[in-house]
């Protein structure tokens, strides 16, 4: 078969350029994309591909477009380019350098996808999520401020009214914890999470992390080392990440097992452990549970819900420090957590 | 400490009867707008208070225009404290120029410490 054939009937469109960057080559899809009638006109306008955008919006310079990049031996996958504004179109292309029998690179080609439709349709639900997160949120604090006032302003309460209060205020923080995993998924999409960087002192925040546990679990629950240790770092995040951890250990060991916190230094680094007797983690799956929506024991029965993505931010709010996330198994069964962040000398 | 007065701005009824409670029972006087509008006319018949809570997202005048307002009027004596439900409480802070912020939900024992904290002036970086 005619390999130009093949080429002018594709879907998505091909460029060719030769080894000094000159447009060659391109398909009827690849004119329709440029908007021109024939490759003459095209190679008239003189142009590889005019003001090729990245997901930023910014304008990639001449270097950085995928074809020169390829010209110097690179294969540049999965890049999005965005053509054009109102409307704009987005591509999903793949560039590859063509080299010679010898091996000498001869020129590139770029094969775009049109994404457009994909684009949008992501946009829209980022969108959803973050308005729908946003409206959830008036009425879970109504819930919460209401129940904190009821338990301040009355402190003749009886202690199960006290207790049941203290619930409605905890299963309100747990809606917002997932609303707010939810949130950060969608930042996550988009690149990287917004930290701020504040000295942190990392034995008040696990202190504090205990305090504030239900009671069934703080009762099993124990700071067995601590010693005054500084980093620096988001605190809110560095919260949330550990919370994961420890929220994971009381939920996956039986009730009356210890759950057992460790803070140490060692050299210039934080050390937090975290360790139950719960039933453990198969060393396969130990990197896998930081992976989006993977859960380890889904479908069994120490299945405790979920919607698997707790430990993936934890790793992305740990990595963004510096530092690092893992999991061992512990003898004769359980799980340790680990936590590695730089310690910050204190001034 | 003499009764120090706090101005809620909060269109939320259900939270802001909450946050009012606390703070009366904390011992402070609580003046309650629901929208930036109210809280303006507030301002105008009592005076500038020792610190405004205000809420970003409200209908009438939002907490960005009543922010705009008040400079505009030169109204800028008392520090406010935003509260928001937005992901980015801090970013809604910085761009009106508010001494702190706190994220909805908050626990009011959080409240009652940041608002304790501007009241005794210079807590800027509370929390």
């Amino acid at each position: 078969m005619d390999l130009t054939a093949v080429l002018e009937s594709m879907v998505d469109a091909v460029f060719v350029c030769d080894a000094t960057g000159k447009l060659v080559a391109t398909n009827r899809a690849g004119l329709r994309l440029v908007h021109a009638e024939d490759f003459r006109q095209l190679t008239a306008r003189n142009f590889h591909l005019p003001d090729v955008r990245d997901e930023d919006g910014c304008l990639l310079p001449t270097d950085c477009l995928p074809l020169q990049r390829a010209l110097t031996g690179e294969e540049v996958v999965h890049q999005v380019e965005i053509l054009g504004v109102d409307p704009a179109v987005v591509l999903r292309t793949r560039s590859a350098p063509i080299r010679d029998d010898a091996g000498a690179i001869v020129g590139a080609v770029k094969v775009c996808t049109d994404v457009t439709r994909e684009y949008q349709l992501e946009r829209l639900k980022e969108e959803f999520i973050q308005t729908a997160a946003h409206e959830l949120k008036t009425p879970i604090a109504a819930i919460k401020s209401t129940a904190e006032a009821a338990l301040a302003g009355a402190p003749e309460l009886s202690g199960s009214v006290r207790q049941l209060l203290e619930g409605l205020c905890r299963g309100v923080d747990r809606i917002d914890r997932l609303i707010g995993s939810l949130l950060d998924l969608v930042e996550l999409q988009g690149g990287l999470l917004s930290l701020s960087r504040t000295p942190v002192e990392l034995d008040a925040l696990i202190a504090e992390l205990v305090r504030r546990l239900p009671r069934s679990s703080a009762q099993r629950t124990r700071i067995t080392a601590s010693q005054p240790v500084q980093v620096k770092g988001d605190p809110r995040r560095l919260r949330q990440a550990l919370q994961s951890l420890l929220d994971n250990a009381v939920k996956y060991s039986p009730r009356g097992t210890p759950v057992e916190i460790a803070l140490s230094r060692r050299d210039r680094l934080a050390h937090v452990s975290i360790l139950d007797r719960g039933v453990g983690i198969p060393p396969e799956q130990r990197e896998r549970v930081f992976e989006k929506f993977f859960r380890a024991h889904s479908g069994t029965s120490h299945d405790a819900g979920g919607i698997g993505v707790g430990l993936f931010i934890a790793r992305e709010i740990i990595t963004q420090h510096g530092g690092r996330i893992w999991l061992d198994g512990a003898e004769p069964h359980g799980t340790q957590a680990n936590v590695e962040l730089p310690i910050e000398e204190r001034a | 400490m003499s009764r120090r007065r706090v101005l809620l701005v909060e269109d939320d009824e259900d939270i802001r009867d909450a946050v009012a409670y606390i703070l009366r029972r904390e011992g402070h006087e609580v003046l309650e707008a629901s929208h930036g509008g109210e809280a303006l006319d507030r301002i105008l018949a009592h005076g500038q208070p020792d610190l405004i809570l205000l809420d970003m997202n409200m209908p009438v005048m939002n907490g960005w225009e009543l922010a705009a307002e008040l400079k505009r009027r030169a109204l800028t004596a008392s520090p406010i404290v935003v509260l928001t439900a937005a992901h980015d409480a801090q970013r809604s802070a910085v761009e009106i120029g508010a001494a702190g912020f706190i994220g909805k939900p908050f626990s009011l024992e959080d409240l009652v410490t940041l608002t304790a904290a501007h009241l005794a002036g210079g807590a800027a970086h509370a929390r």
